[in-house]
């Protein structure tokens, strides 16, 4: 796992739409992460997915992010 | 008020998107109201001539006249554009590059894209996929199937072998034979290469053909844009001077009748190429005068023409310098200097400027008195006004208004009155660069005499102002939202707190640092007379407490007038400059501890530390953070009066004998730098000698300057130490260091021990010279002296080859503060610019503009730093204060 990164999983389809709902966010609107990114070939996860990352954060210790896949 | 109903009513539209394409040549026809036909422009009456550049039908742009194609006046005709059909066509310079593009990835002979019709199928595929919600992506797609298609030589479709295009800047094409020789390719053959271009060839080279063919980029008309663009103007001697466009236009005609006549007349091919490649740099010189590769068109005068481009592009362009910044109204400009009697929250204003800068003041039975003595003042004396608006919406001039008086009796609730800037108005007060939120404050008007904005001293860092000559600018709010607005949220008073760090960044300093210190010792006692003298400066009214010595006579301490203006509240523990060892606040000798015990004062000294901007954990960040902003306000403003005036009142000065120190601080000084040069002199033998080893990563010679360089700034930092343990402690340089009123214990040890090592780029002397620095020393000579050490102090004065090596390095930092605030300015321009529609949502989290997610919670803490004590959401130790 990179430095600084904690956790990384590929969140299900359905919570992904409800978490999307509660942002009123369309799916490309979340920050993008690429396929290529060695981060999300580790958890295996596919174009269109959204993965969620904890990582260490300065501020706050530890914070949540949600990353769109996109291809390249 | 007729106009604003009229504008209620009308059908309101909304922008859903803007398209931009490229005008083919029968929409510029179509748009075109008439062909221009003939280079002369007005006859010998000085009218327009028919057909002409200044055509009427083009609109008109003097008063009096009527457009020949709207039939309206200059200023309600929109003018039109007109059209000039080229002989020979030419390439709109600005697609030259898109051009070069398109042509190396199709095929010259039949037109289409060099691709295979299997990849042409997968790409249109993966292209549409894309370009529903991938943008970004479709744009790398077509990057790279233009890539592809521009490797192939031999086109899939029809078999032709394709020659090399070459393209020469600004506007030539060239095509490169298997012999290697250049043959030019004219615009006709250009155009009619891309005319032959599939429309579904070329969306998947990302171009919309809708919009734009590429032909259309080769120009066979010119449209002719109306004179309300390139307006002429009337000179007082009666001469008409055109436009710069106009001129242009004029040439591109002219050239264009010319290549005509050459046609028509069948002259030699050269002699038409030539007229033709004029036309193309006339036409291109219109769009662009600064194309890279041609040389640039002028005026008789020499003054180069202004293009189209130009007006856009730059600083002083359309877009930023006449949409995004224009210049506004009820606005003074003036240099400011300090008045330290005036609150922080307000600004000094000149009675010349309130003469001038207006408040609109609706009239109402309460205020109506007031305001007709304010119309009968007139715009002469101050407080009058300016100017009086009737219900109706009439603006009544004051200066021409012969009997004020009775005007001023037909002043009833409805009228406005434009009245002078008074006591107590609300203004923004701005000083440019605008680099951060505090740039721009709001303040209250103090009309005063004099030229100047006056402003507090204590207001100075979030401006960044001295008083060296600067100037700020003052804005008048007009309605009563942004006054309401700005007094609020702008005001001073609620920006002591910076959102950069949660720190106070206005504070004491200065003077008013050493005047509370000399205030707050032990030894201050202060006479009846005296305690009510300092009372008044804070403004205040309430009675002194008794006082600490009842007899013989009435004295009160230092520390006793300044608790008499802290909060009655307020406990507080910290630390001084001047704290030892001791660590045990309540156990302490001296006054190394602050000790604030329900707001009184009992224990230790004011400083930097305890009432300075920017301190962490001290007596004034807690007084600014846990007290109203009102409340914080005044007591700065009280209590900087009082350190003011009590500094007068003692009296401080700063000379000659204010910098001594004993004859045996210089023996040990002295001591210092000569065993210091003999450490470098050993160097150097082991230099010159081969002994020296290099330091991992470093040449010998780096390794020399490194140990060199250490060695002589440790001079500087013993000798600190010997100053520091012989120097008066209560001589006036070093209260002003250790309070940190001003300057440091370095600034007193150049004074009278040593200035040390002189450096340019961080490095000892020696830039850009070869082999000594100057011919003073023997070449080669490596030395301290010679690397610009400098031995002697200001005191006693620099021998000429030091103050030489002090000169340069003093510029050396000059240049260096210049280069820096460029550099960090364009990089602040830049981050604006791309970070200016982010914005905080309701729900925590950061997006840009359009909606889309930057951050799930703002900061990923969803913390307001400005609600923080310097970052620290809370302090702990203070909550154990607390209870």
């Amino acid at each position: 796992m990179p430095l600084g990164v904690k956790e990384v999983v590929v969140i299900e389809r359905e919570e992904a739409k409800a978490l999307l709902r509660q942002l009123r966010l369309k799916p490309w609107q979340l920050p993008w992460i690429r396929s290529s990114d060695p981060l999300v070939k580790m958890v295996g996860a596919k174009v269109g997915d959204v993965v969620k990352i904890v990582r260490e954060s300065q501020t706050a210790g530890e914070s949540v992010v949600y990353r769109f896949v996109v291809p390249g | 008020m007729v106009l604003r109903e009229e504008l209620d009513n009308l059908p309101r539209k909304v922008i859903k998107s803007i398209k931009f394409g490229i005008l083919s040549p029968d929409m510029i026809r179509k748009y075109s109201v008439m062909e221009v036909t003939t280079s002369e422009v007005y006859d010998e009456g000085g009218l327009p001539v028919r057909g002409g550049i200044s055509d009427r039908r083009l609109g008109v742009s003097e008063p009096g006249a009527r457009c020949e194609t709207c039939g309206q006046t200059y200023d309600v005709c929109p003018g039109h554009f007109g059209h000039v059909e080229l002989v020979k066509p030419v390439i709109h310079v600005s697609y030259a590059r898109i051009l070069y593009d398109i042509l190396r990835a199709t095929c010259p002979n039949c037109g289409r894209i060099m691709l295979k019709e299997e990849e042409i199928g997968r790409y249109r595929e993966r292209l549409t996929r894309l370009r529903k919600g991938w943008r970004l992506l479709a744009q790398n797609l077509q990057e790279k199937i233009r890539k592809k298609a521009s490797e192939r030589t031999t086109c899939p479709h029809c078999g032709h072998k394709r020659n090399k295009v070459r393209f020469d800047r600004p506007y030539y094409f060239y095509e490169e034979i298997e012999s290697g020789a250049l043959i030019k390719l004219d615009p006709e053959t250009l155009r009619e290469r891309l005319a032959k271009i599939p429309n579904e060839d070329l969306e998947l080279l990302g171009i919309n053909p809708t919009v734009a063919r590429p032909e259309w980029t080769i120009l066979k008309v010119l449209p002719v844009p109306p004179p309300h663009v390139r307006p002429s103007i009337q000179l007082e001697t009666g001469i008409r001077s055109e436009d710069d466009l106009t001129h242009k236009l004029v040439d591109i005609i002219r050239m264009n009748e010319k290549l005509k006549i050459a046609i028509e007349t069948g002259a030699p091919t050269n002699v038409v190429d030539n007229l033709w490649d004029l036309l193309q740099y006339h036409v291109a010189t219109f769009f662009d005068n600064e194309l890279p590769g041609i040389p640039l068109a002028k005026h008789r005068g020499g003054r180069a023409i202004k293009g189209v481009a130009q007006r856009l592009k730059g600083k002083e362009g359309r877009f930023r310098g006449s949409l995004s910044g224009k210049r506004v109204n009820f606005s003074a400009r003036t240099v400011i200097s300090p008045d330290p009697n005036i609150s922080i929250n307000e600004v000094g204003v000149p009675v010349d400027v309130a003469k001038i800068l207006t408040v609109p003041e609706r009239v109402t039975t309460w205020n109506v008195d007031v305001l007709r003595q304010y119309v009968i003042r007139g715009p002469e004396t101050w407080p009058g006004a300016n100017y009086v608006i009737t219900p109706e919406g009439r603006r009544i001039d004051l200066r021409y208004v012969r009997d004020r008086k009775t005007l001023s009796e037909r002043l009833a609730p409805g009228w406005v009155v434009e009245r002078h800037l008074i006591d107590g108005d609300v203004v923004l007060f701005n000083r440019q660069p605008s680099l951060h939120r505090v740039s721009i404050m709001s303040h209250l008007v103090r009309v005063l005499p004099g030229r100047t904005f006056r402003l507090h001293l204590a207001v100075c860092p979030p401006y960044n102002a001295d008083f060296d000559g600067d100037e700020m600018n003052l804005h008048v709010l007009q309605t009563e939202e942004a006054r309401a607005e700005a007094r609020v949220l702008m005001l001073v008073e609620n920006h002591i707190i910076t959102p950069r760090y949660g720190g106070a960044i206005i504070g004491a300093r200065q003077d008013y640092i050493i005047g509370a210190y000399l205030l707050s010792q032990k030894s201050t006692f202060l006479s009846k007379k005296e305690v009510a003298y300092l009372l008044g400066a804070g403004k205040s009214v309430e009675d002194p407490q008794e006082p600490a010595i009842l007899h013989p006579v009435e004295l009160w301490s230092g520390k006793q007038i300044i608790s008499h203006f802290l909060p009655k509240d307020l406990n507080w523990v910290q630390p001084t400059a001047f704290k030892s060892k001791c660590g045990d606040a309540h156990n302490c000798w001296g006054d190394e501890w602050i000790i604030v015990i329900n707001g009184h004062l009992v224990k230790g000294v004011l400083d930097k530390k305890s009432i300075g901007a920017e301190q962490v954990d001290s007596l004034w960040h807690r007084i600014s953070r846990d007290y109203p902003p009102e409340e914080a306000r005044r007591w700065l403003d009280s209590s900087l009066r009082l350190f003011l005036r009590f500094l007068d009142l003692r009296g401080f000065t700063f000379g000659f004998d204010s910098v001594y120190i004993p004859d045996e601080a210089y023996n040990e000084i002295n001591k210092i730098i000569e065993e210091s040069t003999r450490e470098v002199d050993n160097l150097i033998a082991e230099l010159r000698e081969g002994r020296l080893e290099a330091m991992p990563g470093f040449t010998v010679e780096e390794t020399f300057e490194n140990r060199v360089a250490e060695i002589l700034s440790k001079v500087r930092e013993d000798a600190a130490a010997v100053v520091e343990k012989y120097v008066k402690k209560d001589v006036e340089g070093y209260l002003m260091a250790k309070t940190g009123a001003r300057g440091s214990i370095v600034n007193i040890v150049q004074m009278v021990a040593t200035l040390g090592q002189q450096t340019i780029r961080g490095e000892r002397i020696r830039r850009g010279y070869r082999t000594r620095t100057l011919p003073h020393f023997p070449p080669g000579d490596i030395g301290p002296y010679a690397g610009g050490f400098v031995r002697n102090c200001f005191r006693y004065g620099l021998t000429p080859v030091e103050y030489f090596f002090h000169a340069a390095a003093g510029r050396d930092g000059l240049i260096d503060t210049a280069v820096r605030t460029a550099q960090s300015g364009y990089m602040q321009r830049r981050l604006i610019n791309a970070l200016q529609d982010i914005y905080t949502e309701y729900d925590g989290t950061v997006r840009f503009g359009e909606g889309s997610l930057l951050q799930l919670l703002y900061g990923e803490d969803g913390v307001d730093v400005s609600r923080t004590d310097h970052g620290k959401v809370a302090d702990v130790r203070l909550l154990k204060l607390w209870i």
